[in-house]
């Protein structure tokens, strides 16, 4: 009995050791969100080893400021992978809001009467599209032209949230639109 | 880029990470607990106790409770217990009761999910729990924490009470004779039942429960004869399949509940193979 007690309590003690650690802050400081988002050098980081140098290429919208904010380039991994990303996104936006993200999907709109505004989205769906996601986003330029419903489009943008009626809503603030 | 590289940067995702924690934790437990049930002939207890969390789920998500966990436990361990039990006379024969438990529950939780839900994405919502197609790579910090409080109390049951489990398994009336209470240890076995059902939902969703628990077993089976081997390979071989599917699927794309079945049933037939090479 003694021995499957002391056998118990280690067990115990290497699975409270798993929970040690830094918790996972995003790396970049939050950046009050502002329209004018585009006059920024953007470095794309893409998911590698961390033992090999990051290859980076640079997207300049505008002529370059100095901040520099690094991309999560979302449109480079699985689709199970990209759906479980957006969905912890959705869940817990404190631990995104500043961080920019690419991302890949099928746009769509809709009218919402009560503010007869209209709201764009980007659905993100998994492996077997089954479940889908939808991340609202709207373009930095106003100006700018959005593409028709069921056109697939890759976006980047600054990951924030706002407040409408009281509720607490997320948004990508996306400096670059392209159809696929 | 290969493989290495691009998992080494998906583990860069703390979900990724939580969801092999889990995965691990919870394809232990299942392994461990799927050699008695099998054994004692309860190998379909799984998949009736899962339609029953996932009936007690839709109740959950109907009247909005803020962790569904306080009404899918209860009800599951309730059920476990009332189906496992040992009586004298019954009505309605175990077999009988638990299909009409399961196919009652399934079918009045998706009814009640499809008239009282206020989801956006109904279909897609039921299809998640039923087979698990990202539900372990979702799961919050707190979730994780709760699956690891639970593997570790299921894992000390085993541990404190395994020449008794040994015992009711193989043969539970000279267990009795004996003075073990056997009552008791039904009762145990059938709490740790109802936990790691709930749990492996998770990780397979709740129709593909029953695979996690009795593949495993069976695999060991075909190669180990005494009760200690079995368990090890048991265990050793769900987990290894856990890790083996999730990553599997967060590189290719696919289910993460279908794929580690998957696995579980190659890993069947690779056993089975040995099994018959070693008897000849």
């Amino acid at each position: 009995m003694m021995k499957k007690a002391l056998l118990i309590a280690l067990c115990v003690a290497a699975l409270t050791l798993t929970g040690c650690g830094q918790k996972d802050t995003p790396d970049t400081t939050v950046n009050t969100v502002a329209a004018a988002a585009p006059t920024q050098t953007v470095q794309t980081v893409q998911i590698e080893s961390p033992t090999t140098a990051p290859a980076v290429s640079e997207a300049t919208e505008a002529p370059a400021v100095e901040s520099s904010v690094t991309e999560i380039d979302l449109t480079n991994i699985s689709s199970t992978m990209v759906y479980s990303y957006v969905f912890n996104m959705l869940s817990t936006p404190d631990d995104f809001i500043g961080q920019r993200f690419r991302i890949q999907g099928i746009y769509d709109e809709g009218l919402w009467e009560p503010t007869d505004q209209m709201y764009h989205y980007i659905i993100i769906a998994d492996a077997t599209a089954c479940c889908a996601q939808g991340l609202e986003f709207v373009l930095a330029d106003e100006n700018a032209a959005y593409p028709q419903p069921g056109d697939e489009i890759e976006i980047s943008g600054v990951f924030s949230t706002y407040e409408e009626d009281g509720e607490l809503y997320v948004q990508i603030i996306a400096d670059s639109l392209k159809k696929i | 880029m290969s493989i290495f590289e691009t998992l080494s940067g998906y583990f860069q995702f703390p979900f990724v990470r939580y969801a092999l924690i889990a995965g691990v934790l919870i394809a232990l437990c299942s392994s461990l607990l799927g050699v008695t049930l099998v054994l004692k002939r309860f190998s379909f207890i799984g998949d009736g106790l899962s339609h029953v969390a996932f009936g007690a789920m839709a109740i959950a998500a109907v009247v909005s409770v803020s962790n569904d966990m306080l009404i899918v436990m209860p009800v599951t361990i309730l059920s476990a217990i009332l189906l496992l039990r040992k009586n004298g006379t019954k009505n309605v024969r175990g077999d009988a009761a638990l299909a009409m438990i399961s196919v009652g529950a399934l079918a009045l939780g998706y009814l009640i999910l499809n008239v009282f839900s206020k989801s956006a994405n109904l279909s897609g919502d039921v299809c998640s729990t039923l087979f698990g197609s990202t539900s372990i790579l979702t799961l919050k910090v707190s979730e994780v924490w709760l699956c690891v409080g639970m593997s570790v109390l299921v894992l000390a049951i085993f541990i404190l009470f395994y020449n008794k489990i040994f015992a009711i398994t193989f043969d539970e009336n000279f267990a009795a004779a004996t003075g073990t209470p056997t009552g008791v240890y039904d009762m145990i076995i059938a709490v740790v039942t109802a936990v790691v059902i709930v749990l492996a939902m998770n990780l397979v969703g709740s129709l593909l429960t029953s695979a996690l628990i009795v593949f495993p077993t069976l695999s060991a089976m075909r190669v180990f004869k005494s009760y200690k081997r079995v368990v090890v390979c048991s265990a050793a071989l769900s987990v290894g399949c856990a890790v083996f599917g999730i990553l599997f699927s967060i590189l290719v794309s696919t289910p993460v509940g279908a794929t580690i079945v998957a696995t579980d049933i190659l890993a069947f037939m690779i056993f089975s193979g040995i099994g018959t090479f070693r008897r000849k």
